[in-house]
C-alpha cells in the first residue's frame, strides 16, 4: 500500500507541473505538444529503462551515452553501404548488447566495481567511435527509417510507441516472471541470492546486456530523428537516466525501482525541459529545477519508506 | 490510513478532471489575443560563446509590443532538434536557426516547413544539397561570406608585406565549408600579387595543437616566411604558440587569424597576434529579424545575405 | 550489595503502533538504580520496541518516558547517550569498514572527549578495561573479517567504556560462549554494585534467571507480569506461554542409507573428509567459532557441487545473509521455486504457503508485508519455509535459533526433528548446547586443529 501512495505522489507531482505550465501558456497544453514531449523523451526513456534494472540489481551503467553514438554510428554507416535496412538495425542492436556483455563480464567475472568498468567503457567506446568516423558526423541522406519513425498510429509517433511497447515489456518481465524477482533478490541481498542458488554471475550480466540493447535501440531512434549519426551524440545521458530512475523511485542501492516509476520519471524531466522552453526560460534554471525535483522526489520516498 | 488514501484519490480525480474540462475549453476557445504580434523563435549553439551572445541580444533588442523574439540554446544535435519542435509547437511565426549541425538539423526543418512556419538560416551553414534531397526549404540565409573574410585577410597581408614574399595557409577541416571558402578568398587576393608565393597550405583541423606541429614542420622546410593565415584564431594562436617555443620574434613573420576569439584580440592587442578577422554578430541578429519581418509581411527576399567583414588589427 | 530502591528510568503508559498493529499497549514499567531487570517475552512481545523507545530510535505514540523525574524528549539514540543511556543492539552497531580500535576509538571520541586521535592512549585505556580478553589480540583487526561471536564482545565492550548511568543489552548474549557469559555476568554485577541500571533481553531463560533481580514478562505489548526473580520459577514463566518441547530422544541411527561423500579441500579447514546418510543430523563442532562457521559454508558449497542433490542453507547472519529486505514475505518464501511451472498456478501456490504458514505458526498481516516488518523469530521461519517449498535433500543449518523467541525455536526444532524422519538430511553448527543434543544423530568435533569422529 505504501507503495502504491509513493506511486501516486509521483503521478500527482507530474500532473502538477503539466497544470503549472498549462496555466501560464496554454500552448503547452496542446494534446500535439503532450504528445511531442513523450517522441521526444523516447530515446532517453528507453536507455532509462535498461538503467532502471541495473540499478535494481545495485550496480550502475555510466557508459550508455557513448554506447547510443558508437551504435548509431554503426546504424548510419551501414545505412550509407546500401545494406537493408532490417539487418542493419539487427546488426546495431548486435553491437549494443555486445557492449553490454562486455560490461557484465567485467563486473561480474573479473569482479571489478560497475562504476569503475562502465567507466573505462564510457571512455573507451566514445574514443572508439571518434576514432571510426574520423570525428566526423556520418549522414544518412532522406531515410526510410526517418519516414518510419515518424508515422503516426492514432496520432503517437512511432518512436514513442516503441517506448511504451518496451516499457510494458520490461514491466511485464519485472514483475511478472521469476526472472524479475531473481532480479530484485540480487539487488536487494546479493549474498543471500547466492546462498539460494541464484545463478547471480549469470542474471547479472544478461541485465547489462539489457542495457546495451536498450542503448542500441536508442541509437536507432536517434540516427532515424537526425538523418544522422554524431560521434558526440548521447553525452550526459547516463545521468539523465540515472535521475529519471530515482526520480522514479529506485534506490542506488539496490534492490529498489520500478519501471512505472521511470517512465514517470522521465515524463517529468521532459515537461520540465519542454515546459521552461515554451516558457522561453533559459536552460540554467532547467538545470536548478532539476536538481531540486531529484532531491525533493528521493526526500518524499524516504519519508514514506521510514513512516 | 485510508483516509489519507481516498483523500490522494480524490485529488487526482479532480485533477484528471480539471485536465479535461480544460481540454475542451480549450478547443472551444479560439485564441485571438496574441493575433498581430510577431513571434520568432532563435535558435543558437550556446549562449556561453560572446559571439551569439551579442547574436541574440541585438535580436532580442528590437523586440517591441509587436515583436516577440525567444532565444534557446543547445549544443546538442537532438535538442537542437527538439527546441524546433517546440517552437512550433509553441506558435512561432518564423525560426531563426544557427546550426550545430549541417546535416542532422534537416528533420526538424522539415517539420517546420510542414507547419508552414518560414526558417531562416544564420551563420552556420546548413547542407544546401542534403536539404534539397530530402525536401527541407529554407527562406533564406544570413551570414558572414567566408571567402570575403578570407579576402580580406590576403588584402592585409599582402599590404603588410609591401606585395612580396613567402605565405602559408592552414587550413580548417578538410571538406568544411568555411575551410574551402575562407582558403579560396585568401588565394583569390593572392593571385593579383605575382611576387607573392604561397609556399606550403596544410590542414590544421581548427585546432590549435595540430597547428603548432603543422607550422613547425613548415617553418622548418621554409626558414624565411614572410607571413601565415590561419583560417581560425585557434590556429592562429598555435602558430605563435610554435614561434615563441622556437625562440622566433613574434614580429618576424605576420600571423593573421579568423573570428575576433576573445584570446585573439588579447593577443592583437598585445602585440603578439597581427590581425584577426571579425564576423559581426550583432548585425547578423538583427538582420535576422528585420529578414523575418519582410517575410512575414509577404515581402520577396534574397536567398542569400551577407553581412560585412572587419579587420582587427 | 547494595539495595537501592532509587527510581532512575520511569515508563508511564507507553504505547505504539505500526499501522494496524499494536506492538506496545500502554506499558508502565520502572527501572532503580543498582537492580538488574529482565525483560522476557516471544518475538513481538515488544522488547525490542519498549528499548528503542527508551534510546529515542522509536517515537512513541502516547506515554511518557521519565529519566531522573524529567520527561525525556530524545531525537535520536546520540541524545539519549549524552544523558546517560548505553545501549546494545541485537544486530549491527559496528562500522564494518573500521577496525575494533577505530569502532572503539569513535565511540571514545565521542564520549570521553579525547580530543585526537590518539592510538597509543586509546589502547591504554581499554587495557585498563580488559573485559574481554579474546578481544585483545583482534583490535586491529577490521571488523568486517570477525565472527559474529567477536562482534558482539566489541559491541558489548563498546558500551561499557561509556560512564553511563543506564545500560540496555538487547540480545547481546546470544553469541557468547560460557567463559565469556562468566565473565559478562562478573561485568554486571559490578555495574550493579556502582549503582548503574541494567535492562536485560534474552531468550535464553537459564541466563534470565542467572542474571536478574527481576524479570518483568512481555507478551503482545502488555506487561503480564513482574517478580523479584525468587518469586518466580521457570516452569512458572514457560506456563505462561502455554509452549512445550516435544523431545525426540529416540534417534535411530541404524538402517541409513548413505547419501553422500564430501571432501572439503581448503587447507585452513584442515582437508577434512565426511559422508552423509539419509535422515541423519551431523552435528560440526569446534572451540572455534570462526573455524565451524567456515565449515558449514565450505561444506554447503561442496555439496551444491554434487550432481543431482539439492541442498540449502540458513546461513548464520539471518538479516544480512538470509533475507530478502526488499522484497515481501510471499516473495521471500517463493523465491527457490518461482521458477517451477507447478507454482505459477495461484491454487497450488496458495495451498503450499498455507501449509507452511500452519507448519511453521508463521505470523504476520498479509502476504505483500514487507519481510522487515516482521520479528527476528517469524523471518527466521520465513528462511526456513523458503527450503520447506523445496524439495531438498540436505539442509546446512548454521546457528538456526540464535536470538528467537522459545516459542519459535520449538517450532524450528519439532520441524527439524519431523523432516529428518522424512528421509531429509542436515547439517548443524551450532552454539547452543541444549540445540545439539537434542538434534544431533552424529558428531563431527574439531579440537586443537584435530579432527574427532564420535
Amino acid at each position: 500500500m505504501l507503495k502504491k501512495i509513493k506511486k501516486y505522489n509521483l503521478l500527482v507531482m507530474l500532473l502538477v507541473l503539466i497544470i503549472i505550465f498549462g496555466i501560464i501558456n496554454p500552448a503547452f497544453l496542446q494534446p500535439s505538444n503532450l504528445l511531442n514531449i513523450l517522441t521526444q523523451n523516447s530515446i532517453i526513456g528507453i536507455v532509462s529503462l535498461g538503467m532502471t534494472i541495473v540499478i535494481i540489481i545495485g550496480g550502475i551503467d555510466l557508459s550508455v551515452g557513448s554506447i547510443v553514438a558508437f551504435c548509431g554510428l554503426v546504424l548510419a554507416l551501414l545505412l550509407t553501404l546500401n545494406i537493408p535496412l532490417i539487418a542493419a538495425l539487427l546488426i546495431t542492436v548486435v553491437v549494443g548488447s555486445f557492449f553490454g556483455l562486455i560490461n557484465g563480464v567485467l563486473i561480474k567475472k573479473g569482479k571489478i566495481p560497475a562504476f569503475i568498468v562502465t567507466l573505462g567503457l564510457m571512455s573507451a567506446i566514445r574514443g572508439g567511435g571518434l576514432l571510426f568516423s574520423n570525428s566526423k558526423s556520418i549522414s544518412i541522406g532522406g531515410s526510410e527509417l526517418n519516414s518510419i519513425l515518424n508515422t503516426k498510429l492514432f496520432g503517437v509517433s512511432f518512436s514513442a510507441l516503441i517506448f511504451i511497447v518496451l516499457s510494458i515489456g520490461l514491466w511485464y518481465l519485472l514483475k511478472k516472471t521469476y526472472w524479475g524477482k531473481y532480479i530484485y533478490a540480487i539487488g536487494g541481498n546479493e549474498k543471500a541470492a547466492r546462498f539460494n542458488g541464484i545463478q547471480v554471475s549469470k542474471y547479472s550480466i544478461i541485465v547489462y546486456v539489457i542495457s546495451g540493447l536498450m542503448c542500441g535501440i536508442a541509437s536507432i531512434l536517434l540516427v532515424g530523428s537526425l538523418n544522422s549519426a554524431q560521434p558526440q551524440a548521447g553525452q550526459l545521458y547516463e545521468l539523465t537516466a540515472i535521475a529519471a530512475v530515482v526520480i522514479g523511485g529506485a534506490s542506488l542501492a539496490g534492490g529498489k525501482g520500478s519501471i512505472f516509476g521511470t517512465f514517470v520519471g522521465v515524463l517529468i524531466l521532459g515537461v520540465i525541459q519542454n515546459g521552461l522552453s515554451i516558457l522561453n526560460v533559459p536552460s540554467y534554471y532547467q538545470y536548478i529545477l532539476v536538481g531540486f525535483i531529484i532531491i525533493v522526489s528521493v526526500l518524499i520516498d524516504k519519508n514514506y519508506n521510514t513512516k | 490510513m485510508n483516509n489519507k488514501k481516498s483523500l490522494l484519490k480524490a485529488l487526482l480525480i479532480i485533477i484528471v478532471i480539471g485536465l479535461i474540462g480544460y481540454f475542451v475549453y480549450q478547443s472551444f476557445l479560439k485564441k485571438d489575443s496574441d493575433s498581430g504580434v510577431v513571434k520568432i523563435g532563435f535558435l543558437v549553439p550556446t549562449l556561453e560563446n560572446p559571439f551569439f551572445v551579442d547574436m541574440t541580444e541585438s535580436a532580442k533588442n528590437l523586440e517591441n509590443e509587436k515583436l516577440k523574439v525567444f532565444i534557446q540554446a543547445s549544443q546538442d544535435e537532438l535538442k537542437q532538434n527538439q527546441i524546433i519542435e517546440n517552437f512550433i509547437a509553441q506558435g512561432v511565426d518564423a525560426i531563426c536557426i544557427v546550426p550545430i549541425n549541417s546535416e542532422s538539423i534537416i528533420p526538424a526543418i522539415i517539420k517546420a516547413n510542414n507547419a508552414n512556419i518560414p526558417v531562416i538560416n544564420v551563420d552556420n551553414k546548413i547542407n544546401l544539397e542534403s536539404a534539397k534531397n530530402q525536401g527541407a526549404v529554407l527562406a533564406t540565409y544570413i551570414g558572414s561570406d567566408n571567402f570575403e573574410g578570407g579576402q580580406s585577410a590576403g588584402e592585409y597581408i599582402a599590404e603588410s608585406i609591401n606585395e612580396q614574399g613567402k605565405v602559408a595557409i592552414l587550413e580548417g577541416v578538410s571538406g568544411n565549408d568555411a575551410a574551402i571558402k575562407r582558403k579560396g578568398g585568401f588565394e583569390d587576393v593572392m593571385k593579383r600579387y605575382p611576387n607573392i608565393q604561397i609556399v606550403a597550405s596544410q590542414a590544421a583541423d581548427w585546432n590549435r595543437q595540430k597547428a603548432k606541429d603543422v607550422f613547425d614542420a613548415i617553418m622548418t622546410a621554409n626558414p624565411d616566411l614572410d607571413a601565415v593565415f590561419a583560417a581560425n584564431d585557434e590556429m592562429a594562436l598555435g602558430v605563435i604558440a610554435a614561434m615563441k617555443n622556437k625562440r622566433i620574434a613574434l614580429d618576424s613573420i605576420i600571423v593573421v587569424g579568423f573570428d575576433a576569439a576573445d584570446e585573439a584580440i588579447k593577443a592583437v592587442e598585445l602585440g603578439e597576434l597581427n590581425a584577426t578577422i571579425a564576423q559581426q554578430p550583432k548585425l547578423m541578429g538583427a538582420e535576422a529579424v528585420r529578414l523575418v519581418l519582410s517575410i512575414v509581411k509577404k515581402e520577396s527576399v534574397k536567398d542569400s545575405y551577407s553581412t560585412p567583414l572587419k579587420v582587427i588589427k | 550489595m547494595v539495595k537501592s530502591t532509587d527510581t532512575i528510568l520511569n515508563i508511564k503508559n507507553v504505547s505504539k503502533n505500526y499501522d494496524t498493529n499494536q506492538v506496545l499497549d500502554n506499558v508502565s514499567m520502572s527501572f532503580s538504580k543498582g537492580e538488574i531487570v529482565s525483560l522476557y517475552g516471544p518475538n513481538g512481545a515488544g522488547k525490542s520496541t519498549l528499548v528503542k523507545i527508551i534510546c529515542g530510535e522509536e517515537n512513541a505514540d502516547s506515554g511518557e518516558v521519565m529519566l531522573n523525574d524529567n520527561i525525556t524528549n530524545f531525537k535520536s539514540y546520540s541524545d539519549a547517550l549524552a544523558a546517560g543511556i548505553s545501549y546494545v543492539p541485537q544486530e549491527g552497531g559496528l562500522m564494518e569498514n573500521l577496525t575494533v580500535l577505530e569502532n572503539l576509538a569513535i565511540c571514545l571520541k565521542n564520549n570521553l572527549k579525547i580530543k585526537n586521535f590518539n592510538k597509543k592512549a586509546i589502547r591504554s585505556l581499554i587495557a585498563e578495561k580488559h573485559y574481554f580478553e579474546s578481544l585483545a589480540s583482534l583490535l586491529d583487526v577490521n571488523v568486517v573479517l570477525i565472527s559474529a561471536y567477536e562482534q558482539q564482545l566489541a559491541t558489548i565492550f563498546k558500551a561499557l567504556m561509556m560512564d553511563s548511568e543506564i545500560f540496555i543489552f538487547d540480545e547481546s548474549t546470544t553469541n557468547l560462549n560460557p567463559t565469556d557469559f562468566v565473565k559478562f555476568k562478573e561485568i554486571l554485577i559490578d555495574l550493579k554494585k556502582g549503582g548503574k541500571a541494567i535492562i536485560f533481553i534474552s531468550h535464553k531463560l537459564d541466563e534470565v534467571f542467572d542474571i536478574s533481580d527481576t524479570v518483568t514478562i512481555l507478551k503482545e505489548g502488555k506487561v503480564i507480569s513482574s517478580n523479584k526473580i525468587q518469586e518466580i520459577t521457570k516452569l512458572e514463566i514457560l506456563n505462561l506461554f502455554k509452549s512445550k518441547l516435544e523431545v525426540d530422544l529416540h534417534k535411530e541411527t541404524n538402517n541409513l542409507t548413505p547419501l553422500c561423500e564430501i571432501q572439503i579441500l581448503k587447507a585452513e579447514l584442515n582437508q577434512s573428509e565426511f559422508y552423509l546418510s539419509k535422515g541423519e543430523v551431523l552435528c560440526i563442532d569446534s572451540n572455534d567459532t570462526v573455524f565451524k562457521y567456515q565449515m558449514g559454508y565450505s561444506i554447503y558449497e561442496e555439496l551444491n557441487k554434487v550432481k543431482g542433490l539439492k541442498v540449502g542453507l540458513i546461513p548464520a547472519l539471518r538479516d544480512s545473509e538470509g533475507i530478502f529486505p526488499n522484497l515481501s514475505v510471499e516473495d521471500n518464501l517463493l523465491l527457490n521455486v518461482i521458477n517451477q511451472s507447478k507454482f505459477r498456478k495461484s491454487t497450488k501456490k496458495d495451498e503450499a504457503l498455507n501449509n507452511i504458514v500452519t507448519e511453521l505458526k508463521l505470523k504476520f498481516e498479509n502476504w505483500r508485508q514487507n519481510i522487515l516488518e516482521l520479528s527476528g523469530g517469524n523471518r527466521q521461519k520465513v528462511i526456513l519455509g523458503r527450503w520447506m517449498l523445496t524439495d531438498f535433500d540436505v539442509l546446512v543449518l548454521i546457528e538456526p535459533t540464535a536470538g528467537i523467541d522459545i516459542e519459535s525455536k520449538t517450532i524450528i526444532h519439532n520441524l527439524i526433528l519431523k523432516l529428518r524422519k522424512d528421509g531429509k538430511s542436515f547439517v548443524l553448527i551450532t552454539s547452543d548446547q541444549g540445540e545439539q543434543e537434542m538434534l544431533t544423530t552424529r558428531f563431527v568435533s574439531f579440537k586443537n586443529d584435530f579432527k574427532e569422529v564420535c
